[in-house]
């Protein structure tokens, strides 16, 4: 199958997958220092669930 | 699923969401748990005597290796420590300094006893939990300076370890608590109390700050209070005030206002109570049988000592207080 691809598609298609990959890097960021940063800390005494 | 905690330390009780920290600015919600942002991290690490802290009836003479870390439970306008305790761990000065490594310090400076002090010690509470239970293997006393803003279970958690507490007494109302410091009294009272039945060495300090606190009649209340509940061999130290932080448009306390606090604290049958920050002020201990000068001191430093076994030397006395 053959797809007509206008320049503006083009930009289209490249902005969708450059925010994309902007997010997916921030929650990988997140995610990954959360337990790099809970690693490093003392648990504290004394708390509960609420 | 919710990630919310309740702080269970001090008597704030703060309800932490996830990546939220407490008012102490030391204690975070990661994930559904409490981590401490301080552990074995201090921004103050110091060799002081111990009446630097002040303790006038526990091991005179001897030094104290201090600690703490930035935080504090309250917010006295008048702190005089506000640089660290109002401060986050973020914007200190820290040092990595591992419990084990705080009692090998102690030691190799010939320290009798580690005090955790400058700030608030609650707020680094495991950090001190940790260092006070390898101390005491060790031999090493652990003393603390606190405000007492600290609920019952982990101080007499703490109190295991605890040989000696230095504990403010700001004032004797909780419109000042409320107003000056962001707290209440009652929680400070009940640590009081707590203290004296688990047996810590206790001692208690009142800065007096003019307009403020020094209404003869709450001093009156307040040390008919520490006769009643705690007993009359408690030391008092009343400090005088000089304008700091958020409270430099109040005078220097005057020296007469000390003078009447302490005169109202020995006519309220308080025996040991004490004058710091002034001139010529009364720093040495007296027998309260005989009145002879016991310990004499020079600033920080111990001129005489007639203490013997925990007596008075020349009528034999017992003098209430931690002497070896």
């Amino acid at each position: 199958m053959t797809i007509n691809m206008t320049p503006i598609m083009n930009r289209r298609i490249f902005l969708r997958f450059f925010i994309a990959g902007g997010i997916l890097s921030v929650l990988g960021r997140r995610f990954s220092s959360s337990g790099k940063k809970t690693d490093n800390m003392k648990q504290a005494l004394f708390w509960r669930k609420v | 699923m919710a990630k919310r905690v309740q702080c269970e330390l001090c008597p704030t009780e703060c309800v932490l969401e996830d990546y939220q920290v407490g008012g102490c600015r030391t204690r975070i919600n990661r994930g559904g748990a409490l981590y401490s942002l301080v552990y074995g991290k201090p921004c103050a690490v110091a060799v002081d005597p111990i009446e630097k802290k002040p303790f006038f009836h526990f091991l005179p003479g001897s030094r104290a290796f201090s600690i703490a870390t930035a935080g504090c439970v309250l917010s006295c306008k008048f702190c005089q420590n506000w640089q660290i305790s109002q401060a986050s761990p973020e914007e200190t000065d820290n040092r990595n300094l591992p419990p084990e490594d705080v009692v090998r310090q102690a030691v190799f400076y010939n320290c009798r006893s580690i005090t955790y002090t400058y700030t608030e010690p609650a707020v680094f509470f495991e950090y001190m939990l940790d260092t006070a239970k390898i101390a005491a293997q060790l031999r090493l006393k652990n003393t603390m300076h606190s405000c007492g803003y600290i609920k019952e279970t982990p101080l007499r958690e703490i109190s295991k370890y605890l040989d000696a507490a230095d504990i403010d007494l700001k004032a004797f109302t909780e419109d000042f608590y409320s107003r000056i410091c962001g707290g209440r009294l009652r929680p400070v009272l009940d640590a009081l109390v707590v203290l004296r039945e688990r047996g810590v060495w206790l001692e208690i300090t009142n800065l007096v700050i003019p307009t403020l606190n020094d209404d003869i009649r709450r001093i009156k209340e307040m040390c008919g209070w520490i006769v009643k509940n705690l007993g009359p061999d408690v030391p008092l130290h009343f400090s005088r005030f000089f304008p700091n932080y958020r409270l430099k448009d109040l005078p220097p306390t005057p020296l007469e206002t000390i003078r009447d606090a302490r005169k109202t604290a020995l006519d309220a049958g308080l025996r040991y109570v004490y004058t710091g920050n002034v001139p010529d002020g009364a720093e040495n201990t007296n027998c309260p049988k005989c009145g002879k000068t016991l310990v004499a001191r020079e600033g920080f430093s111990i001129r005489q000592n007639d203490i013997s076994g925990g007596r008075c030397r020349h009528c034999g006395t017992a003098i209430a207080g931690i002497w070896t």
